[in-house]
């Protein structure tokens, strides 16, 4: 019998190969999917679908200081937004609501920067499209966060400024404290030395004192006599010089007093010669006659012995007493008061600048993913439109092959060969099995390739899943080709049945978007426990461990579908 | 060569509910011999096959093939049995020789066994030069053709073919009888069923009329003719109507009441074909002129006539 098996397998996958439709419904097609879905709704879950630019963001403006340099700075390095300048508000308005090629306009009234600088609250003002409802969403929490990050950053800054003035001020205080303190050192280190040089210098003074004035003493005698000498030497000189002029000045006084006398004889002889005009004659000039004291024989020039006496007389004034030298005392040092200089108060914690609270997103495993980060969205839209497409192939292509074998008279044929039926079923089954497998594998793998989808920290865990709904999958086609009896009633059943397993199960959008209610019902489905091992080993980078129970419930499901499946399919095509 | 029955059924019932579809069937089908299963549609015919290749089982009665009885040995009765089914069982994305090998290794041959055996069976099903093309791409014919050498791939000893011609071209129904008597001449039991009254006198040692889910009479077409009673007639059809007496004087022939088409038919039965100048020619004395005649031998046709009350073609 596993020779029957086996040969179907075989037999299967040659059909399969041969089915161009259905290999392009189980590859090509769920990777055209994948990639609308994925790159249409990658905004929902906070991808990017394109490297930069995503959503433009229209911005005026007008208050041209530090806050809106920064807001625009920080605006041009978010990767998703793409800067629109406005010239006005009218300009921002008509950029979103008229243009719309703008998400939102945000202007920046004036006065921002002084208002924030200042303590003072301010508001940006934003023009939005409400159509254009998650894109606002999605712009204006990274407006929040930016705003959040400037007010943060400026809290930072201020108390970083008050930090650092408290440290500077600590710092001088303890400078001056510490000046203080050596003042105080030196000058009573100043004062002990002052006295020990005052006990030390009194007779160096007075001998040096003596030394000096010993020799000066000396060198005032030296001087004294040389100039004495010279002096008498100079006198003596001149002396003899004025007694030769002066024994000049005698002879001549002699001569002239002659010459006087002489001239009073011819002016009386004059007169008498001019008679009656000796009236006319004046008077002759008065030749003055020489003092009667005027003893000029008496002067002497001879040397002056008072320079002699002189001398000795001076040198005996250059005779130093014993010197009784009484130094001053110094003034006393000058005592540096205490200076009482008081520690640095601690500052009170509630008097601080209040700190922002901001928001770290950390993934399961502890790493930080970063603010708002959001996730591939192809990491939830490969596994899950994959395991849409593995039912369809699953489903479909056990039940249509089962009906497709009924209706080609195969099955009748296998059934009188020794094929049994439950070894062509295990056959389809398996071999859908293995496709569906594949198939996972391959969506997988171009989701890797085309979308970078994550695959988690073991690639290796997402086999365990991929074959579990796939054996569930395989197993419910059984199901699906006993209820349908016809392709035309088993494609409209088969894709009831698999829209709703994949919607509710949460293959198209995160399960969390679903009420409680339904959340529940899910439960009972295939597809919320792959989504579910999927997510965590993809998204939630979970441990391979974490898909161990989502994988053995839906084992139990291929279990319970393969047991009720044969049971139908053998009352259907036995 | 085995010459006892290959098929034998021993009075196999089944009902589907309410309706009856088999009555006490019996009948074997020996090494060598082709048996013809000659009944209307819904005669019961699928269900006896159905029943002998072991895809349903009869509610009563049994069925064995080579002596494997299907209900105690149904693995080594299935595996000395050939069915082909009234459908075309083929995977029509698969190639000719696909097909054929994967009925053949499914039946326990080896790769290169099937390989060799499925070449030859194309030679002589003439599809060796379709070996390779997709079985979608086959016409009616062409399918019909295969689907028959799908089930003799095993080299079975027991072949049972449902309908095998139906909708086939002549040149394929020339090839399927072609086939189908080659593997009766190498010592296969051959159960043909059909509601082709020529193909089972062309084709089958023994026919086996079936009705109602009874077999009504089962011999050589020539027994089951006689077992019918039915005998040679002749129609007529001359310039002036034939009164009633218009044979008298003839031994052995009797006249018929016939449809009368404008006045001027009429109908006899013979007691043999040697009557049939001494016919003509009374009925040119009496009707002026015969424009035209027809003698009917008579056939299964005739006899399944005789013996259910109506015609193969049309059971009701």
């Amino acid at each position: 019998m596993l020779r029957a098996v086996w040969l179907t397998i075989g037999k299967e996958f040659l059909l399969i190969r041969r089915d161009r439709v259905g290999l392009f419904m189980l590859l090509v097609a769920p990777i055209a999917v994948i990639a609308a879905a994925g790159f249409s709704l990658a905004k929902i879950y906070g991808g990017r679908t394109a490297p930069r630019g995503e959503y433009s963001v229209a911005v005026l403006d007008e208050d041209h200081g530090r806050v809106a340099r920064a807001i625009l700075d920080a605006l041009d390095h978010q990767p998703d937004l793409s800067v629109i300048n406005s010239t006005s508000r009218r300009d921002a308005q008509q950029t979103v609501r008229e243009k719309k090629i703008a998400v939102v306009a945000i202007v920046i009234p004036a006065g921002t920067t002084d208002a924030i600088e200042h303590g003072r609250g301010a508001q940006l003002i934003l023009y939005t499209d409400p159509v254009k409802y998650l894109q606002t969403i999605k712009v204006e929490l990274a407006l929040s966060e930016l705003c959040r990050k400037i007010t943060a950053g400026a809290a930072t800054e201020a108390r970083g400024q008050i930090a650092q003035r408290t440290r500077d001020f600590t710092s001088q205080l303890n400078r001056a404290r510490d000046s203080a303190q050596k003042a105080r050192e030196e000058a009573a280190r100043l004062g002990k030395q002052a006295d020990a040089s005052r006990a030390a210098i009194e007779p160096k003074i007075r001998a040096h004192i003596e030394t000096a004035l010993t020799a000066a003493r000396d060198h005032a005698k030296i001087a004294l006599d040389a100039e004495i000498g010279r002096i008498q030497s100079k006198l003596d000189a001149d002396s003899g010089a004025r007694q030769a002029k002066l024994d000049e000045l005698k002879d001549y006084l002699g001569r002239l007093e002659i010459a006087h006398g002489q001239f009073e004889t011819w002016f009386g002889q004059l007169k008498q010669l001019a008679g009656s005009h000796a009236a006319d004659i004046p008077p002759p000039p008065s030749i003055p006659t020489l003092p009667q004291d005027l003893n000029l024989g008496g002067i002497n020039l001879a040397p002056v012995a008072e320079l002699g006496d002189a001398r000795s007389r001076l040198e005996n004034a250059l005779t130093i007493p014993p010197i009784d030298l009484k130094l001053p005392d110094f003034p006393p040092t000058p005592k540096i008061p205490l200076l009482d200089i008081p520690e640095m108060p601690a500052i009170d914690p509630s008097l601080s600048i209040p700190g922002s609270l901001g928001i770290t997103e950390v993934d399961l495993t502890g790493k930080s993913i970063g603010q708002f980060a959001g996730f591939n969205a192809f990491d939830l839209q490969v596994p899950g439109f994959a395991v849409t497409f593995l039912l369809i192939g699953m489903l479909m292509g056990v039940s249509l092959a089962l009906i497709d074998e009924h209706d080609w008279g195969t099955l009748e044929r296998l059934r009188s060969a020794s094929a049994p039926l439950w070894a062509t079923l295990t056959g389809k089954l398996l071999a859908r099995f293995v496709v569906g497998f594949i198939q996972m594998g391959v969506l997988f793998a171009a989701g890797y390739v085309l979308f970078g989808i994550s695959l988690g920290r073991t690639p290796a865990a997402l086999m365990m899943p991929a074959a579990a709904v796939a054996f569930a999958g395989a197993a419910f086609g059984l199901i699906v080709a006993g209820v349908g009896k016809t392709r035309d009633a088993v494609l409209p059943v088969g894709a009831i049945v698999i829209m709703t397993m994949a919607a509710i199960g949460g293959c198209w959008w995160p399960i969390d978007f679903e009420p409680a209610w339904m959340q529940q019902v899910a439960l009972a489905l295939p597809t919320t426990w792959a989504m579910r091992a999927f997510n965590d080993l993809m998204i939630r980078n979970l441990a391979a461990s974490s898909a161990l129970i989502p994988s053995a419930v839906n084992f139990g499901f291929g279990i319970i579908y393969s047991v009720v499946g044969v049971a139908i399919a053998r009352r259907r095509f036995g | 060569m085995n010459s006892g029955p290959m098929i034998r059924a021993e009075d196999l019932r089944k009902r589907y509910g309410d309706r009856v579809a088999l009555d006490g069937v019996s009948f074997v089908v020996n090494a060598g011999e082709i048996v013809g299963l000659l009944g209307p549609n819904g005669a019961g015919k699928t269900t006896t096959l159905s029943i002998l290749s072991g895809v349903i089982p009869p509610d009563s009665g049994r069925a064995s093939i080579a002596t494997h009885d299907l209900a105690t040995d149904p693995r080594e009765a299935r595996r000395s049995l050939g069915l082909v089914p009234q459908s075309l069982a083929l995977y029509p994305t698969l190639t000719a020789l696909e097909n054929l090998m994967f009925w053949g290794r499914i039946q326990g041959m080896a790769s290169s066994d099937a390989l060799s055996h499925a070449r030859t069976l194309l030679a002589e099903v003439g599809l060796d030069d379709r070996a390779d093309d997709e079985v979608n791409e086959f016409s009616g014919g062409m399918m019909r053709r295969l689907n028959i050498a799908c089930g003799m791939m095993h080299s079975p000893a027991a072949i049972m073919l449902d309908e095998p011609t139906v909708g086939v071209d002549p040149q394929s129904r020339g090839r399927i009888f072609a086939v189908v008597e080659a593997a009766a001449q190498a010592g296969g039991a051959i159960l043909y069923s059909t509601h082709y009254m020529e193909e089972a006198e062309r084709l089958c040692d023994r026919i086996v009329l079936i009705d109602h889910g009874k077999i009504v009479a089962q011999g050589t077409d020539r027994e089951l003719i006689a077992l019918a009673g039915t005998e040679p007639r002749i129609e007529i059809m001359t310039k002036k109507a034939l009164p009633p007496g218009w044979s008298n004087g003839i031994a052995g022939v009797g006249e018929m009441p016939w449809e009368v088409v404008n006045g001027f038919a009429a109908a006899a039965t013979l007691n043999n074909l040697e009557q049939v100048p001494d016919v003509i020619r009374r009925a040119v004395e009496v009707g002026d002129e015969v424009i035209e005649f027809h003698v009917h031998r008579p056939n299964l046709q005739d006899a399944f006539l005789k013996l259910t009350g109506h015609a193969l073609r049309d059971a009701p």
